[in-house]
């Protein structure tokens, strides 16, 4: 029983990962695809763009791109196990949902304050977290495969948080959870300085534990990564719980940048972004491996994308299209050569 | 280890039915979803009157979600039998859908041509890009959506395109067999007879199953592994392109904003159905199973909501769908892990019957 690779191969799958020296210019296309598109678009709008190098366009990009980032964290290592969670967004609407019963009454109960956020974060995320060890409980333990067993809480999650809100969309006047989505510190806004943080310890949490370890192990292949003694079940579980927590993470934070609960349309199709971003990122969806800064780079590509497209005024239908060849193109440039 | 020898000597000996249900192999998921459906069904006879009336039947043969639903998940179950997915296809629908609404004046034959045609060039490029350029399916295809919604949205000038309701699309789809069987079901059956020969009949099927299974031992044992990857991608978007006529029949009209999330439905229908989203097993059969499964439990809400005992409103409704399909899948999932109980007594039993000819007996 050999130990338990960093990046492993599905059966049957070539060789893929790892330096290839007979094709080493592949390789760096294969490797850093996102960050070569993404100069290439940063490039192009320095030559296009008026007034694209200012202080202002990086801080409305990174506001942007922050809560896909957060959620795309928790999808990079759901996808290494090999699963998928289409109810993010959802799971974002249920940690709003959540949330606003705490909102409604913080002033009185709590007494405002930081400690008031920190509470009202807290249970957005367990919440959401609650809800994605459902998922995670459906795909490691009934063996449900993860498309259809997260097709429910992508359902019926939504009407859930609106019947949490009564249907309604209400608005607060919370000045420290205001200050968390909307303020800055060094010029850079919190929200992404919290979206760094949960990058890093992502990374952290992927590269340098056992934990990390097992995930891409059970993505590789999970029959071998049980036989090697890798409590399967419980990393998918755990992928499926983190996952929610992150999920209800980035649905707080459009919370707070909205100052509104609007259970309809927090977080609505945001699956798409999100699964795309980690995608464009090089994380294969049959899994076994997680590039948790191509995750970071695919989000970055996409905001970046659009930003151009509203700052040309291109109308949305067109850069529907762009957008689509873009994401085309990424993903060409890393293409695995096959043997 | 005597008691477990007689079941399988009994069975092996006795003939007739015994042998039949001897040979029976249980395969979970799609056995289970066939068990589902027809409890679903039996449940709709016994609870509702008018369930069953030709009125009725005719309607839910003909809604969108059995016809076009179906149409796409028949098509789907190659590819993903393949190890691949076709999130393109609402896409592909609705820009079928513009195009019909155009080509509705001028008759049945060129709207329902030109509409697969539309389908047809999407499958073409979608599959160029993944079985010659090796793009992942999951990506290009999630990018051939929002290119899709896309064109749908500036051919149709961001509006409705109404169709006439004499138009023979719109008659044609109307129009049924003894006032039960509606014609667009009849269309539905006949790809589905097609698809089923295909796949489980004809080489084709077995190379799609092979790769899927086995890629590199496909490429190795000589398949056209690049050119059965196109031909199904080619088949999920001349499907979806059918069903975006259909659903301008339906609807009389081109809407660039219908088919939202159809890509979901058609996979959870194929899933349903038991085929396996990592590719190597699947049936055409089992995905028509769980088309019928998915319409006939959103059909039964419809009817307890409209019969007054529950009144559901739209939020209530989406977390009932969404329990109802956690149901199934429950259910399924504990007949699938039966079934895979008793397949593996089965082969104990069977082992145990072995055993006594061959003279080294061990425990595995």
């Amino acid at each position: 029983m050999s130990p338990v690779a960093t990046e492993m191969q599905p059966a049957g799958a070539p060789p893929t990962a790892g330096p290839d020296r007979r094709h080493p210019t592949r390789t760096i296309g294969h490797q850093h695809g996102v960050w070569i598109a993404l100069a290439l678009l940063v490039l192009a709008n320095v030559v296009l763009t008026d007034d694209f190098l200012t202080l202002s366009t990086l801080q409305v990009n990174l506001t942007q791109m922050a809560t896909i980032v957060i959620a795309a964290m928790g999808m990079t290592m759901i996808m290494a196990t090999g699963g998928i969670d289409l109810s993010v967004g959802s799971l974002m609407a249920i940690a709003g949902a959540a949330s606003g019963y705490l909102l409604l009454s913080d002033t009185t109960v709590f007494g405002g304050g930081w400690s008031g956020v920190l509470l009202i974060v807290a249970v957005g995320m367990l919440a959401a977290a609650l809800f994605g060890s459902f998922n995670g409980f459906l795909v490691a333990h009934l063996r449900i495969q993860a498309i259809v067993a997260t097709l429910v809480l992508l359902i019926a999650g939504r009407g859930i948080a609106r019947l949490m809100t009564n249907g309604r969309l209400f608005t607060f006047d919370n000045p420290e959870l205001l200050l968390l989505g909307r303020g800055q510190i060094a010029g850079l806004p919190i929200q992404a300085l919290i979206m760094v943080a949960v990058v890093v310890v992502t990374l952290v949490l992927v590269r340098l534990t056992t934990f990390g370890r097992y995930v891409i192990a059970t993505g590789g292949n999970e029959r071998s990564a049980h036989l090697a003694g890798v409590p399967v079940r419980r990393v998918k579980y755990l992928v499926y719980t983190i996952g929610g927590a992150l999920a209800g993470l980035a649905g707080l934070l459009s919370v707070a940048v909205n100052g509104t609960v609007d259970a309809a349309n927090l977080g609505l199709g945001i699956e798409f972004p999100v699964i795309a971003a980690v995608a464009i990122g090089g994380t294969r969806l049959t899994g076994g491996n997680a590039r948790v800064l191509g995750t970071l780079g695919g989000a970055a590509l996409m905001q970046l994308l659009a930003y151009t497209l509203i700052r040309h005024d291109i109308p949305k239908e067109v850069a529907n299209l762009v957008q689509a060849a873009v994401i085309v193109a990424a993903v060409a440039m890393q293409r695995r050569k096959r043997v | 280890m005597k008691t477990s020898e007689v079941p399988g000597r009994a069975t092996a000996r006795s003939g007739g039915l015994a042998r039949i249900a001897g040979s029976f192999q249980f395969d979970g998921p799609r056995h289970g979803a066939v068990v589902v459906l027809v409890a679903v069904l039996v449940f709709a006879a016994l609870r509702y009157d008018r369930f069953y009336s030709p009125f009725h039947v005719k309607a839910f043969l003909s809604s969108t979600d059995v016809v076009c639903i179906g149409l796409i998940a028949i098509g789907m179950t190659f590819v993903i039998s393949l190890g691949e997915i076709d999130l393109s296809v609402a896409g592909t629908a609705v820009l079928a859908s513009i195009v019909a609404a155009m080509l509705a004046p001028h008759g049945l034959a060129v709207t329902l041509a030109g509409a697969v045609a539309v389908g047809f060039v999407v499958g073409a490029v979608n599959g160029s890009l993944i079985a010659l350029l090796e793009l992942p399916s999951f990506i290009v295809t999630l990018a051939a959506l929002l290119a899709l919604k896309g064109l749908a949205l500036i051919l149709s000038g961001n509006d409705k395109i109404p169709v006439d309701f004499g138009t023979q699309l719109v008659t044609f789809y109307d129009g049924s067999l003894g006032q039960v069987v509606p014609y667009p079901f009849l269309v539905l059956l006949a790809v589905f007879l097609v698809a089923w020969v295909a796949y489980s009949f004809r080489a084709f099927g077995r190379h799609v199953l092979a790769i899927g299974g086995n890629r590199l031992a496909a490429e190795l044992m000589g398949l056209r592994v690049a050119r059965s990857r196109f031909t199904a991608f080619l088949i999920t978007g001349s499907v979806a392109g059918l069903a975006g006529a259909f659903l301008t029949a339906k609807t009389t009209s081109g809407n660039p904003l219908e088919a939202t999330g159809w890509e979901l439905n058609v996979i959870a229908a194929v899933v349903l159905g038991g085929t396996l989203l990592t590719g190597g097993r699947g049936s055409v059969p089992a995905s028509l199973v769980g088309v019928l499964l998915l319409a006939s439990v959103f059909e039964v809400l419809n009817f307890e909501n409209g019969q007054g005992a529950l009144t559901i409103d739209s939020n209530w409704q989406n977390v009932v769908r969404g329990l109802f399909l956690l149901l199934i899948m429950v259910v399924q999932a504990g007949i699938t892990m039966r079934g895979e109980h008793l397949q593996r007594r089965r082969i104990r039993d069977q082992l145990a019957v072995a055993r006594p000819i061959r003279p080294v007996a061990d425990s595995g």
